[in-house]
């Protein structure tokens, strides 16, 4: 089962510098448009394949627009032998959609 | 090492056999070609063309996204029953019957 943190308790994190990993799952045009600061695109059509290639924290948050396909993407990098039993995966609960702060661009 | 797979991690709902995938497809009330699309817009458009079918009648998405397997059929809810087909070269098709 993968839990989920609401929008508030991430970009709580986020203000208080915490090492907290967002992976964003969405295409990276939408990624270049606007994410979660600090967030790290790997979209998901990309995420099984890239899934070792990445160095997994212990505090992992997965985003994506509506918080569905996220739960998914979370149960799936949880499902990966490099990450440890007692990391946390979650998915953002609302996704993008249930973001009401501000967003970081590339532009 | 094995890569991780969509497939393992994804809620299926029930499989249908080829033949009853492909008769049933004849029967669809509504078909959504939704390959190449991921989330929400599969969602949406499932929910849009549920909203317009009568009890009984069937819509088939057509979708290459695992996830939309398990995420469709949950954003269309208790309002239809869920299958889904596999093509074994990575397609799918859900099949929402209106309750």
């Amino acid at each position: 089962m993968v839990e989920e943190i609401t929008t508030e308790d991430v970009k709580a994190k986020v203000d208080a510098g915490e090492d907290v990993q967002i992976i964003d799952i969405r295409d990276p045009d939408q990624f270049a448009a606007g994410h979660v600061p600090g967030a790290v695109n790997v979209p998901m059509s990309e995420l099984p394949s890239r899934v070792d290639e990445i160095e997994w924290g212990d505090d992992v948050v997965v985003a994506c627009p509506i918080g569905q396909s996220s739960v998914q993407a979370a149960r799936l990098i949880g499902s990966y032998e490099g990450v440890e039993d007692d990391d946390a995966v979650r998915s953002m609960a609302g996704g993008y959609d249930a973001w009401e702060y501000e967003l970081e661009s590339d532009e | 090492m094995s890569q991780p797979n969509w497939e393992d991690v994804v809620d299926l709902p029930d499989e249908l056999d080829d033949e009853t995938a492909d008769d049933l497809l004849g029967d669809a009330e509504s078909v959504q070609d939704m390959t190449g699309e991921v989330c929400p817009y599969p969602q949406v458009e499932a929910k849009k063309a549920i909203q317009g079918l009568g009890s009984g009648e069937l819509l088939v998405q057509e979708t290459d996204h695992v996830p939309s397997t398990e995420n469709v059929p949950k954003a269309v809810g208790d309002q239809a029953d869920a299958h889904v087909w596999k093509s074994g070269d990575g397609r799918y098709r859900i099949y929402l019957r209106k309750r």
